[in-house]
C-alpha cells in the first residue's frame, strides 16, 4: 500500500510545484528584462537602465501623454472608483444588515443575483448608456480631473467599474455588518443617534478591517482595469488612457526584440500592486473566502 | 415615571415572544423581569427602550402612549448584557456621547462626564479604551453613560450576569442603593432568581411570553399563583408530590400510596372548591420539612450532599425523589430508614390541570 | 384604572392630538424613509448600469444598427426589430467553429486549472506545513491581481520563440521538442487554457481550503487510526464533506469562464489563424465594440450577447435557489417606529 502511495503523492507534489515555478518564472523574467538590453531566457545579455527611459521622454512622441499622466489618471480613476464602491457598498450593506424595510427580501436577492451575474456581456448596451451621460450638461464632460461621468472620461470609466465592483463590495460588506453586535447599535439608537450617525459614528469605525479589504481590493481591480477603459475611452493612448491601456498601446507598437523596454512600463505598473499584496496578503484571502462565504 | 403595559403583545413572524401582557411599574418602582432565557422579558425591556415595537397593545409612559415614539425620545438610560460600549471611543467618550447627540455644550459636557465617572468611581479610567477595563469597571461605564442624561426610566439588560461571583454580590446592592438614591423608575431582566429577590420592589415572573406572577418577593416565595412559579423559584427547587386530596368525616386528607396528611379545614374546603378534580399536587420547600428518624411519612436516603450551612438530603419516596434540608448535626446514610414531617402551614397546593395554586382567593 | 386612562388617551383636544400626531407621524415617515436613502446611490448605479442595458441589448439584438446608420436609424421602435441576427448567427459559417472553441474552453479550463487545480492546491496545502502551504496559496493568488496587461506579457515571453522564449529555451529545446518557434502560434490553445487557469485557479483554492479547514480534525485522525492511506482519506473524508463548495465553484466559475474573454483578447485575439480561439463573448465584443473588418456592428453584437446575457440570468437564479442564499440573511433586530 505503501509503496501505490508514494508515486501517487510524489506526482501531486509535482503538479504543484511546476506550475508555481512557472509564475515566479513569469515575475522573474519581467524584472531581468527591464533592466537588460535583452535577453535569452532568463539570461541578460547586458544590463541597462535605458529600458527606464520613459519616465522622463514618452516613447510614442510629444503629442501623446507622458507616463506620469497617465498614472494619474490612474490612480484618480483607482481612488474614485474605491472611494466610490466603499461608501455605496457599505450604505447599502448597512441597510440590507440592519434595517427593516418593504422590498428588503427582494433586494437581497437582487443583489445575490447581480453577484453571478456576468456584467462583461452588458458592455455594448453601457457603451449607449455613456454615450447618452455624456450629453448631459457638466456632469457628462466638464468635471475636472475626471473629465465627467460619460464617454471617453476618467470619471466615466470609474463610474462602470463601481457598477460591476458592487455587487461584491455590497455582499463582502455586508458580511461584516452583519458580526456586529445589535446591543451597540441599540445602544446608540437609545443614545439618541439617527440611523446615519449609527452608521457613520458607530459602525463605519469598527468594520474598518472590512473597509480596508474592500479599498485595497477595489484599488488592484482599478489600477490593473484593461477592457472597460478600453471600452469605453477612444484611443489607447488618448488624453484619458490608463496604465494598462498605455502599456497595451506600446505593446502593439513593438516587435518581440524591443520588449526590454515594454516589460520596464510593466514593472512600473506591477510595482505598486505587489507592494500592496505582500502587506495585505492575508486580507486580499480572507476577503476572497469572506465574501463568498455565502456559498459554502 | 410610571410604566404601564396594556395588552402588550409581540410577534416575531408565528413566534409569540410576548403574550397578552398587562402590568403596572410604578414611579421610582425597582422591578426584576424574572424568567429563564428566551421567555421573552429582554423583548419587553427593548419595547420599552423603543427598539421592538408592539404588534398589539399599549405601552404608556404615565400617560402617554409611546408605541410610536423614537428611542431618543423616551428619556431612557440602558445598560445592555455586553455593555455595549463603543469600542473606538474612549471612556469620556463614550460617557458623553448621549450629551454630543443632544448638541450640548462642550465645557457642560465635560463638568457633566466628570461629574458621573465620579459618582461611579471611574473619574480616573475616561482616557482608557473600553477594551482596557475590567469587567466591572465596563459595567460602570455603561451605568454612566445611561445616568448622564439623567434619564427618567433606566432599564438594565442582565447586569450582572457577566461579572465573576464577588463582584456581583457587591454590586447587587450597590445597584440596589444607586437606584434608591436617585429614585429612577428602573425595570431590569434577569434570569438569576436570587437577583431579582435580593433586589427588586417587585418582580414580574414571565415564561414562554407570558406573565406569571407580578409581586413582591416574599409573596412570591410563599405564595406562587401557579405550578411555574413555585417551581422556578427557590433553590434547591420545591418538591411536588402527586395526592388525591379526599373528605372523609369532615376531614380533609391528602393521600398516596406512601403518606397521608391532614390538611386544615380552612386550606382543606379551599382547595376543595377551587379544584377540578381530586388528583392534585402538594407542594412543599426542601426547608419546610423536618427529617428525624423516629416520626413521620417512612422514607429511604438516596444520597446526602453537604451545602457548609446545611446539608440536602434526598430521600425516595416510592418512585419520586423528595429533597430536604436538614441541620449538618443530622447523620444518615446511604440506605437508611428515614422519617419526614411537613410544616402543614407552609404547604402548597397545585390543580394538575390548570396549574393554578388552589390556595388563592377566587377573584 | 387602567381603562380610565385609556379613554383620556382618546378624549383629549382635538388640537392637542392633532399636534402630537402630526410629529409622530413626520419622525416615522423619517424612519420609513432612512433605508431608501441608503439605498438610493447602489440603486441608481444598479438601474443604470445593470437595469437599462439589460433593456437595451435585448432591444438592439433585434435591430440593424451599427456605425454606418447610427442616428438615423430609430432603433428603439419595434417596427424596426426583427430576428435577422439571430438567424445570421446561427447560418454563419464559422458558427460551429466558435461554438466548439467556447465548449472546449470553459470545459478544459474548468477541469484542469479552476477545479482540478484548485482542489489540488488545496489538498497539498492544507495537509503541509501551514506557512509553507500558505506561502503557496499566496503565490497563486498573484496571476489574479497582476495586471492583466502585464500578465499577458509574461506568458508570451514564456512562450517565446528561441532563443528569446522561456520555455522553448530550457523545456523544450533540451528535450529537442519541437522547432523553437513561437509557441502561440505552432499551440495556441495550450496556452488559452494555463494563462486563464493561472487565474481561475485562485477563486477555487480560496474556497476549498478554507472549506478542508473547517472539517474537524477528529474526522481524518479517525480515520487514519482505522488504518486509511492519506489518499483514502482524502477519497473517503475529505471529498465527500466540500461537496457543496465544489458545487459551487463548479457551477459559478462555469459562468465566469464562459463570459470572460479578456485575456484571450489580449493573448490571441481570437487568431493566429481564423476563428482559431475565438470563443462566444469575444465575437460578441468584436462585432459591436471594436472595428473588427472595419464595421462596428451594435445589433449583431448584442444578439450574440444576449444568448450570454439569458445564461447569465439563468444560472445566477438557479444559485440563489439552490444555495439557498436567501436563508442566511437574518431579520433585522431592531424596528422601524
Amino acid at each position: 500500500m505503501r509503496l501505490r502511495q508514494k508515486p501517487r503523492a510524489a506526482l501531486a507534489y509535482l503538479a504543484l510545484i511546476v506550475p508555481s515555478a512557472l509564475i515566479l518564472v513569469g515575475f522573474l523574467w519581467l524584472f531581468i528584462t527591464s533592466f537588460s538590453i535583452r535577453t535569452e531566457g532568463l539570461r541578460s545579455l547586458g544590463w541597462t537602465l535605458s529600458n527606464w527611459s520613459f519616465l522622463w521622454k514618452s516613447p510614442f512622441g510629444p503629442q501623446y501623454p507622458s507616463i506620469w499622466w497617465v498614472t494619474l489618471n490612474t490612480l484618480v480613476m483607482s481612488l474614485i472608483m474605491t472611494l466610490i464602491v466603499v461608501v455605496v457598498s457599505s450604505m447599502t450593506a448597512y441597510a440590507l444588515s440592519r434595517m427593516k424595510f418593504t422590498g428588503r427580501k427582494s433586494f437581497l436577492s437582487l443583489t445575490l443575483i447581480l453577484h453571478a451575474f456576468p456584467s462583461v456581456t452588458l458592455l455594448i448596451p453601457i457603451y449607449f448608456v455613456l454615450i447618452w451621460v455624456s450629453k448631459i450638461p457638466v456632469i457628462g464632460r466638464g468635471v475636472p480631473l475626471l473629465g465627467g461621468l460619460g464617454y471617453n472620461t476618467i470619471g466615466g470609466v470609474a463610474l462602470v467599474m463601481v457598477a460591476f465592483q458592487l455587487p461584491f463590495g455590497i455582499w463582502v460588506m455586508k458580511g461584516f455588518f452583519d458580526n456586529i453586535s445589535w446591543d451597540m447599535e441599540r445602544s446608540a439608537l437609545i443614545d439618541g443617534a439617527s440611523r446615519f450617525r449609527v452608521w457613520w459614528e458607530i459602525m463605519m469605525p469598527n468594520i474598518k478591517p472590512g473597509i480596508a479589504a474592500l479599498s485595497i481590493f477595489s484599488f488592484i481591480t482599478g489600477w490593473n482595469a484593461y477592457l472597460i477603459p478600453l471600452t469605453f475611452t477612444a484611443g489607447r493612448a488618448g488624453k484619458s488612457a490608463v496604465l494598462s491601456l498605455y502599456l497595451q498601446n506600446f505593446i502593439s507598437e513593438s516587435v518581440m526584440t524591443e520588449w526590454n523596454a515594454v516589460a520596464a512600463v510593466g514593472l512600473f505598473q506591477l510595482i505598486p500592486v505587489v507592494i500592496f499584496f505582500l502587506f495585505t496578503q492575508q486580507m486580499l484571502l480572507n476577503i476572497y473566502g469572506g465574501g463568498k462565504k455565502g456559498g459554502v | 415615571m410610571k410604566i404601564i403595559f396594556k395588552d402588550l403583545c409581540k410577534y416575531f413572524g408565528r413566534v409569540k415572544a410576548v403574550d397578552n401582557l398587562n402590568l403596572e411599574v410604578g414611579d421610582g418602582e425597582f422591578v426584576a423581569l424574572l424568567g429563564p432565557s428566551g421567555c421573552g422579558k429582554t423583548t419587553i425591556l427593548l419595547m420599552i427602550a423603543g427598539i421592538y415595537k408592539p404588534s398589539k397593545g399599549f405601552i404608556y409612559f404615565d400617560e402617554r402612549v409611546i408605541n410610536d415614539v423614537s428611542p431618543k425620545d423616551r428619556k431612557i438610560g440602558m445598560v445592555f448584557q455586553s455593555y455595549a460600549l463603543y469600542p473606538h471611543m474612549t471612556v469620556l467618550n463614550n460617557i458623553a456621547y448621549p450629551l454630543k447627540l443632544k448638541k450640548v455644550h462642550r465645557k457642560e459636557i465635560k463638568e457633566r462626564v466628570q461629574k458621573v465617572a465620579d459618582m461611579m468611581g471611574i473619574g480616573e479610567l475616561l482616557d482608557r479604551k473600553p477594551a482596557q477595563l475590567s469587567g466591572g469597571q465596563q459595567q460602570r461605564v455603561a451605568l454612566a453613560r445611561a445616568l448622564i442624561k439623567e434619564p427618567e426610566i433606566l432599564l438594565l439588560d442582565e447586569p450582572l450576569s457577566n461579572l465573576d461571583a464577588r463582584l456581583r454580590i457587591m454590586m447587587r446592592s450597590e445597584l440596589k442603593r444607586l437606584q434608591k438614591d436617585l429614585g429612577i423608575t428602573t425595570v431590569f431582566v434577569t434570569h438569576d432568581q436570587l437577583e431579582a429577590l435580593t433586589m427588586a420592589d417587585k418582580v414580574a415572573v414571565v415564561n414562554s411570553g407570558c406573565l406569571q406572577q407580578f409581586s413582591g418577593p416574599d409573596e412570591l416565595y410563599n405564595h406562587p399563583k401557579n405550578l411555574f412559579v413555585a417551581g422556578f423559584i427557590g433553590s434547591p427547587p420545591i418538591n411536588f408530590i402527586s395526592v388525591s386530596l379526599q373528605k372523609s368525616d369532615g376531614r380533609f386528607l391528602l393521600k398516596n400510596r406512601y403518606l397521608q396528611i391532614e390538611l386544615a379545614k380552612k386550606i382543606g374546603s379551599k382547595a376543595e372548591n377551587n379544584s377540578t378534580s381530586s388528583e392534585i399536587l402538594l407542594g412543599i420547600r426542601p426547608e419546610h420539612i423536618t427529617i428525624n428518624k423516629k416520626e413521620g411519612i417512612e422514607t429511604e436516603v438516596y444520597v446526602v450532599e453537604p451545602l457548609g450551612r446545611d446539608i440536602l438530603v434526598s430521600v425516595k419516596l416510592g418512585k419520586s425523589m423528595i429533597k430536604v434540608l436538614a441541620l449538618p448535626s443530622f447523620k444518615a446514610n446511604m440506605g437508611d430508614r428515614v422519617r419526614l414531617n411537613f410544616n402543614l402551614d407552609k404547604i402548597m397546593l397545585f390543580d394538575k390541570k390548570s396549574e393554578k395554586s388552589l390556595l388563592l382567593d377566587k377573584d | 384604572m387602567k381603562r380610565k386612562k385609556q379613554s383620556e388617551e382618546g378624549g383629549i383636544s382635538p388640537l392637542s392630538t392633532f399636534l402630537k400626531a402630526k410629529k409622530w407621524s413626520f419622525s416615522r415617515l423619517q424612519g420609513r424613509l432612512a433605508p431608501y436613502t441608503f439605498l438610493a446611490p447602489a440603486l441608481i448605479v444598479i438601474t443604470l448600469f445593470f437595469f437599462i442595458p439589460l433593456v437595451i441589448v435585448f432591444i438592439l439584438s433585434f435591430t440593424k444598427l451599427d456605425i454606418t446608420n447610427f442616428g438615423i436609424l430609430e432603433w428603439w421602435r419595434p417596427a424596426n426589430w426583427s430576428l435577422d441576427n439571430y438567424v445570421k448567427i446561427f447560418t454563419n459559417r464559422f458558427f460551429p467553429r466558435i461554438l466548439g472553441n467556447t465548449l472546449v474552453y470553459v470545459a478544459l479550463t474548468l477541469a484542469f486549472f479552476n477545479v482540478g487545480m484548485a482542489l489540488l492546491i488545496a489538498l497539498i496545502t492544507t495537509h503541509i506545513n501551514r506557512r509553507v502551504g500558505f506561502a503557496f496559496r499566496a503565490l497563486w493568488l498573484l496571476p489574479r491581481i497582476t495586471p492583466v496587461v502585464v500578465y499577458i506579457m509574461m506568458w508570451k515571453a514564456l512562450a517565446g520563440p528561441a532563443p528569446m522564449g522561456i520555455i522553448n529555451n530550457y523545456l523544450l529545446g533540451p528535450l529537442g521538442i519541437g522547432s523553437g518557434e513561437y509557441l502561440l502560434n505552432t499551440s495556441p490553445w495550450v496556452f488559452v487554457i494555463l494563462v486563464n487557469g493561472f487565474i481561475g485557479a485562485s477563486f477555487g483554492m480560496i474556497l476549498f481550503s478554507s472549506a478542508i479547514e473547517a472539517i474537524p480534525k477528529e474526522y481524518s485522525t479517525a480515520s487514519k487510526v482505522d488504518g486509511a492511506t492519506t489518499w483514502q482519506t482524502i477519497r473517503y473524508i475529505v471529498l465527500p464533506m466540500i461537496k457543496w463548495p465544489f458545487l459551487f465553484v463548479t457551477t459559478y466559475q462555469t459562468l465566469s469562464l464562459l463570459t470572460s474573454f479578456e485575456q484571450i483578447m489580449l493573448l490571441t485575439d481570437g487568431g493566429p489563424g481564423l476563428y482559431q480561439t475565438e470563443v462566444w463573448a469575444l465575437t460578441a465584443y468584436h462585432r459591436a465594440l471594436t472595428s473588427y473588418f472595419g464595421n462596428i456592428q451594435w445589433g449583431y453584437g448584442s444578439a450574440w450577447a444576449v444568448v450570454l446575457v439569458v445564461i447569465g440570468i439563468i444560472m445566477a437564479i438557479i444559485y440563489l435557489r439552490v444555495f439557498k442564499f436567501g436563508e442566511l440573511v437574518q431579520e433585522p433586530k431592531i424596528d422601524r417606529l
